[in-house]
């Protein structure tokens, strides 16, 4: 990819991170230890390359490679964009830097750290908008965003609920959770007939080897 | 290659050809008759996208705190400006530029914007630079090769000038790589006399421009050009379909 096209792509990236940071000593507190590191993702598909450094309290997103910005990355994540971008989506208690489509080297802590504080944070969209929109509409948009957040959810739920009731009840396809609950209750109870028949007839086993032997 | 051609004592000037010791004189006439409009026309002639180079440039330049950057024909000191946050304190700026007007426009705003600290001033010929050998760790000569009258002493000055290690950044204007953006580019540059007109009361200074540029050395001979002049390395980035070009080359270790 153009490196000139990708710098500009980022350049606006690069000031909402940066503006977010100033303002909220939270975060910056949080960045604190990653001061000086610098981390590069690199996608194979699309081919592209990013750096993010961590100087003086400011993130730095840069296309260009760290070869040609002179510096050594204290670590590397390649990948495709697609598992690339999972792993911002993914929480970091899912093993989602374990993912074999991802590969991490160097520095391998330090990426689980970030991924770690970027989940952590709890960005306040609306108090950032508000210098620039107003009031009013940040308000609005936080409302639009909220109701969106919390209608995703209940239809997320709901339709997890419809979906396996119809596989399990309509079209009979899978079984309920209850059948499959008692199929496992039975199998095990087959497990523990299966294994007294089996201590029993290795006892018997034994008594008639015993009653077998000539005295 | 050299920008001397066909005779030994003449030069380009625009599509002019002049006698070789003439073209440093009128190049100076130039840009006294610009120098106070240059940074309004630079917004004009490339609707502000020179700014997206120039952060481009910067960031090629991969500049550290405690560096020390020449920043030649710097002009009105828009790369110093932006060169010294990043230098900060412990780092050193050198603005050189040989227009006397030019510079003058880039000292007042250095000074206007305080900056005064760690940014020195210079009146220095591109082709003689008057600095010890291996000085700087970065050399910045943006829009500004083209003007000089042999580009070939220019490069290898900057060369001796510079650290081992140390990088040459050359943002110039270049030859589109895309036949259609070659055309709407060529038509479009043919306004800038006018918009000169209007803006600087001066046509004349941006026909030289807009021929100045079509004399230039295109992407791969300006690349030959650095490795002759003994930097490592070299490479260019094309920026808006090659309409600019920035070459990178380093002095060997």
């Amino acid at each position: 990819m153009n490196q000139f096209l990708g710098s500009l792509a980022l350049l606006p990236v690069e000031k909402i991170l940066n503006a977010i940071v100033r303002r909220d000593p939270h975060i910056a507190k949080k960045l604190v230890a990653f001061d000086s590191k610098c981390i590069e993702v690199v996608s194979l598909r699309p081919d592209f390359s990013v750096s993010i450094r961590f100087e003086d309290d400011t993130i730095k997103l840069s296309a260009i490679d760290t070869q040609t910005l002179g510096i050594q990355a204290d670590a590397t994540i390649t990948g495709n964009a697609e598992n690339l971008l999972s792993l911002l989506t993914k929480k970091s208690d899912q093993r989602a830097l374990a993912d074999a489509a991802i590969d991490i080297s160097g520095d391998a802590t330090l990426v689980k750290d970030l991924h770690v504080t970027i989940e952590s944070l709890d960005v306040d969209w609306q108090d950032y908008l508000a210098p620039i929109l107003g009031d009013v509409l940040s308000n609005e948009l936080g409302e639009i965003q909220s109701n969106a957040r919390d209608w995703s959810k209940s239809t997320g739920t709901s339709m997890h609920r419809s979906v396996r009731d119809y596989l399990s009840e309509e079209a009979r396809l899978v079984p309920s959770e209850l059948e499959v609950d008692s199929f496992s209750n039975r199998l095990d109870q087959l497990r523990l007939s299966i294994d007294r028949v089996a201590a029993k007839t290795e006892l018997l086993k034994r008594r008639y080897s015993l009653l077998a032997e000539p005295k | 290659m050299s920008n001397t051609t066909e005779s030994e004592d003449t030069t380009h000037f625009g599509y002019e050809e002049v006698p070789t010791a003439e073209k440093e004189q009128r190049v100076g006439q130039v840009f006294r008759s610009v120098a106070k409009q240059y940074d309004i026309m630079n917004d004009v002639m490339s609707l502000g996208s020179h700014r997206l180079i120039k952060r481009f440039t910067i960031e090629l330049s991969a500049l550290r705190k405690g560096h020390k950057v020449l920043d030649l024909a710097g002009g009105t000191g828009d790369f110093s400006i932006r060169f010294s946050s990043i230098v900060g304190e412990t780092g050193q700026v050198v603005l050189a530029d040989i227009n006397e007007a030019m510079l003058q426009v880039g000292r007042d705003r250095i000074i206007d914007k305080g900056l005064a600290s760690n940014v020195d001033i210079a009146q220095a010929n591109a082709e003689h630079l008057p600095f010890a050998d291996n000085t700087f760790d970065c050399i910045c000569i943006a829009y500004g090769l083209r003007n000089v009258t042999n580009k070939e002493a220019a490069l290898a000055s900057m060369e001796r000038v510079l650290k081992p290690g140390g990088r040459v950044l050359v943002l110039e204007f270049s030859k589109p790589t895309n036949d259609l953006v070659g055309k709407a580019y060529d038509v479009y540059s043919k306004l800038w006399p006018i918009a000169g007109k209007a803006i600087t009361g001066d046509a004349q200074s941006y026909r030289y421009l807009v021929e100045s540029i079509r004399m230039h050395p295109d992407q791969k001979s300006l690349l030959q050009m650095m490795q002759d002049a003994g930097l490592t390395n070299c490479k260019y980035h094309n920026v808006m379909g090659g309409v600019c070009a920035i070459h990178i080359g380093f002095k060997s270790i």
